[in-house]
């Protein structure tokens, strides 16, 4: 053909350009292409996440039930009467048997027969009374970490339900108090004015009578009022001391997990507490004050027998002021109640499954991550092998289009599988979403787009998809156990939690939950994104970094 | 593409680590030939055609391919040459439009023409019928002739063809012979690596022999059987053992450059056809009345002479 010139079929658009986006659209195309017609491939990449979250659903999420437990009391008082029976019928537990020392009961944890032994100490009920702190201890089985892991958990729950119990009962009984008060006040102030318009002879001996009268409201005033304070203040020992009580059962951090969930609630209710605490001390003054001036006011009409209409009637005033304060005081004891008992409700096990609801962000998470470095073999590592890829390289298409189009595709096909799991995790586990499904779409697309650059890092390097996969499960596998998804990680080494809090996966959980949980918006887990972003910026910017030609 | 040559290089060389696969290679291949890579696995064919289709960087070495140099313009290169690689390199998961259209598609081809193209191609291969069953269905044949359709499909000026009919039937092998040959009849110029002496012979024009990394000889195939040993002979097989006389007459007689006797068996060869040596042996041995049971003469062929070649070099490597 020496001569004849043939003509290029393709003209002047030959020109290999960085970015050419037509080519991006036709590799993505190619890929959706291949994807769809590998039918086994498709279903074992849906499939996968799916599998993965119902294992993990309902094994993780389960909270076990009739824990085989023993009571030890040495109390027997009303107070350990009521812990009994609470523990009785609380399903968590099992009360296999009331036993009459701690030895007997340590005896039967290490043959196996119980889990958990509950010690009711001596003097317990007498500290709730006088509003010192109660302790209640707890032995845990040890021998099985992740049941007695759960049992820790479980046993906190209860003794915070327990406790919210006993200051509610005793918030009732202080309204009580402060009720009756109020009504032997209003006599007294009948009698006083009964007096007043009385003749001047009676007036001594009524003013006398009024002064024993306002003297003994007074006293009751002031007990009704320390009593409250009391109360409130043991109310109040309960929900601070939870974090006590458990450094007793031997917990030293009480699984971040179940704490910080109910720890933003608990704390506005004891500040709800403290608030009412320091306006019942102000109105505690107050009525001290007043029944003062009632105490000085009926002296001096016993004193010069000669009581004026008005000096009683001042004084029948001033009583009924402190009657008005006994009643505000009585209506804001029953207040301080609600939210002492609607602390049941925040807790996180209140549901049938109640971890899981804190666990499934941490599963998504893990699944997503998983999914997206696992999935990534063929990309280019696959291609590479078999030769596909080089047929790639013999066309006019720079690495940046080529591993840009890849990207892209596995991204979007990403983001769609993980809120495919989303979708499934919420109509398998009834999961609800308090904050918007945008925002978890939004910390989704970041996240995937993270793991799958880490997973094309991966493929960029990697030989054949066999050299993929060992460098995947490098990362994987770690990952998968020290999400806290099977252990908690609370429990492991100090090194191996900072390498968890180092991982993607834990701020992609964090963000998620806040999301979901808390009903957070983008803005709240604004530290989680970027870090998430930081990320994905650098895989992929590395991945486009290591993709070349020739393997070394 | 202006000038002589479809491809020229000079001082090519690749090297992995310690190793020189290729050492520095000096090539032309002018236009509108089909040019034979012939070499032992190892001896460095692949690799050249890997440098010379911009998959691997030369450490050292200049070339131009379809005009354009190999290392500044290798986007202009892709865009010029076609090559069908050992392996199969399509999709399997997609059918043979699909996996056309998205070659097509990375070279930019409009979407129209790249259709009419396809099918125009696939009827050339044979594939028309099946053009729209996926590919992992194919025969091995079948796939090796999409593979050519997909080098051809932006109408390269060059085609590499690297080791096309290997683990293929006799069958397939014949026809994507013919369809070499008839491509290269039209136009394209075709570099083509094989180990078949057979297949090189008959369809190349020209031949490199390449070994350990070296070109150690170029030429047509019968320059290069001239030149390295091939051999003519006449190989004959006697009722008894032939004496020593009977054997000297025999060399004499056909001008022979050397015999062989091996039991009743003898072998005469000749570097180079003299005149009707088979004829002068046969009257010969008829006069003499020498019991004859079988004669039989062979041309040279090309694999005496890879042989040859590769063996010299092998000791020389060792």
């Amino acid at each position: 053909m020496s001569g004849k010139q043939r003509k290029n079929g393709n003209g002047n658009n030959s020109v290999e350009k960085l970015i050419d986006f037509a080519k991006m659209y036709a590799i993505v195309r190619k890929n959706w292409m291949v994807m769809k017609n590998d039918k086994i491939r498709l279903a074992m990449l849906l499939l996968f996440p799916m599998v993965m979250i119902v294992i993990f659903g309902y094994t993780a999420g389960e909270m076990p039930k009739h824990i085989a437990s023993a009571i030890v009391d040495y109390d027997h008082s009303d107070y350990s009467q009521l812990v009994q029976s609470r523990l009785y019928s609380n399903e968590l537990f099992s009360i296999k048997h009331l036993l009459g020392s701690q030895d007997e009961g340590r005896r039967l944890i290490e043959s196996g027969e119980i889990k958990i032994l509950f010690i009711i100490p001596n003097g317990f009920g007498e500290d709730i009374r006088s509003g010192r702190k109660a302790q209640l201890s707890v032995i845990v089985d040890e021998a099985d970490p992740s049941v007695a892991q759960i049992t820790r958990a479980s046993t906190l729950a209860f003794v915070q339900r327990l406790s919210s119990e006993i200051s509610a009962g005793r918030a009732a009984a202080i309204s009580g108090e402060a009720i009756e008060a109020r009504a032997r006040l209003s006599s007294a102030g009948e009698a006083m004015r009964a007096a007043a318009s009385a003749d001047s002879s009676s007036q001594a001996a009524a003013a006398d009578a009024s002064f024993r009268d306002s003297r003994y409201v007074s006293s009751l005033t002031s007990s009704a009022v320390s009593s409250t304070v009391q109360g409130l203040r043991n109310s109040l020992g309960y929900v601070i001391d939870q974090s006590e009580l458990l450094a007793t059962v031997g917990v030293s951090d009480p699984g971040t997990v179940l704490y910080s969930l109910s720890a933003g609630d608990a704390q506005q209710a004891v500040l709800a507490q403290i608030a009412f605490y320091k306006g019942l001390s102000a109105a505690n003054a107050r009525l001290a004050s007043d029944a003062a001036s009632i105490y000085a006011n009926s002296k001096a009409v016993y004193a010069s027998a000669l009581g004026t209409k008005e000096a009683i009637l001042h004084s029948s005033a001033l009583v009924g002021a402190a009657g008005d304060e006994l009643e505000k005081i009585s209506q804001d004891a029953l207040q301080v109640v609600s939210p002492a008992v609607s602390m049941d409700e925040i807790q996180p096990y209140g549901s049938g499954r109640p971890a899981l609801d804190f666990l499934i962000p941490s599963i998504l998470a893990l699944i997503i991550f998983q999914g997206a470095v696992m999935g990534l073999g063929r990309a280019v590592a696959g291609e590479r092998r078999d030769g596909s890829l080089t047929r790639v390289f013999l066309t006019p298409t720079s690495n940046f289009t080529i591993l840009s189009g890849t990207l892209l595709f596995y991204i979007v096909f990403e983001i769609i599988r993980s809120s495919f799991i989303v979708l499934i995790a919420m109509l398998l586990f009834g999961v609800s979403v308090k904050g918007s499904m945008l925002s978890v779409l939004g910390v989704i697309c970041i996240y995937a787009a993270g793991a799958t650059g880490l997973g094309m890092v991966f493929s960029v390097l990697a030989r054949s998809q066999e050299q993929y996969m060992a460098m995947s499960m490098l990362i994987t596998m770690p990952t998968m156990f020290l999400a806290g998804v099977f252990l908690p990680v609370e429990t492991m080494p100090q090194a191996l939690q900072g390498v968890a809090k180092a991982l993607p996966m834990t701020y992609a959980a964090d963000a998620l939950r806040g999301i979901m949980i808390k009903g957070f918006t983008l803005g709240q887990v604004l530290p989680d994104l970027a870090f998430l972003s930081v990320f994905a910026l650098l895989t992929i910017v590395l991945s486009l970094l290591l993709f070349k030609r020739e393997l070394i | 593409m202006a000038g002589e040559y479809a491809i020229e290089c000079d001082g090519l060389t690749k090297r992995f680590g310690n190793f020189t696969a290729v050492s520095s290679l000096k090539l032309r291949i002018r236009k509108g030939e089909l040019f034979g890579f012939l070499g032992p696995n190892g001896a460095g064919k692949t690799t050249t055609i890997k440098m010379l289709t911009t998959l691997l960087i030369p450490n050292e070495g200049t070339a131009r391919v379809a005009g354009f140099d190999l290392k500044e313009e290798a986007a202009f290169v892709r865009s010029r040459i076609g090559v069908v690689p050992q392996e199969f390199a399509l999709f399997g998961e997609l059918t043979a439009m699909e996996n056309l259209w998205y070659i097509g598609s990375l070279f930019s081809m409009e979407k129209e023409k790249m259709r009419r193209r396809s099918e125009e191609l696939l009827k050339t291969v044979g594939l028309f019928d099946k053009r729209n069953v996926l590919a992992e269905g194919y025969s091995g044949g079948m796939k090796q002739r999409l593979s050519v359709a997909a080098g051809l499909l932006h109408t390269p000026d060059i085609l590499f063809m690297d080791e096309p009919t290997s683990g293929l039937d006799p069958q397939s092998r014949i026809a994507l012979r013919e369809l070499t040959q008839s491509l290269n009849d039209s136009g394209i110029t075709i570099v083509y690596t094989t180990h078949d002496m057979e297949e090189a012979d008959k369809l190349c024009h020209r031949i490199a022999v390449m070994d350990l990394g070296k070109l150690i000889a170029e030429g047509t195939p019968a320059e290069l059987k001239r030149m390295h040993g091939g051999c003519h002979r006449i190989e004959l097989e006697l009722g008894g053992q032939p004496d020593r006389k009977l054997l000297r007459e025999l060399k004499d007689v056909a001008k022979a450059d050397d015999v062989f006797a091996k039991g009743n068996k003898v072998e005469i060869l000749l570097k180079s056809v003299r005149g009707d040596a088979v004829h002068r042996v046969s009257s010969l041995l008829s006069k003499k009345g020498v019991d004859v049971r079988d004669l039989k003469a062979t041309e040279p062929s090309l694999e005496e002479v890879f042989i040859n070649l590769t063996k010299k070099n092998l000791k020389a490597g060792l």
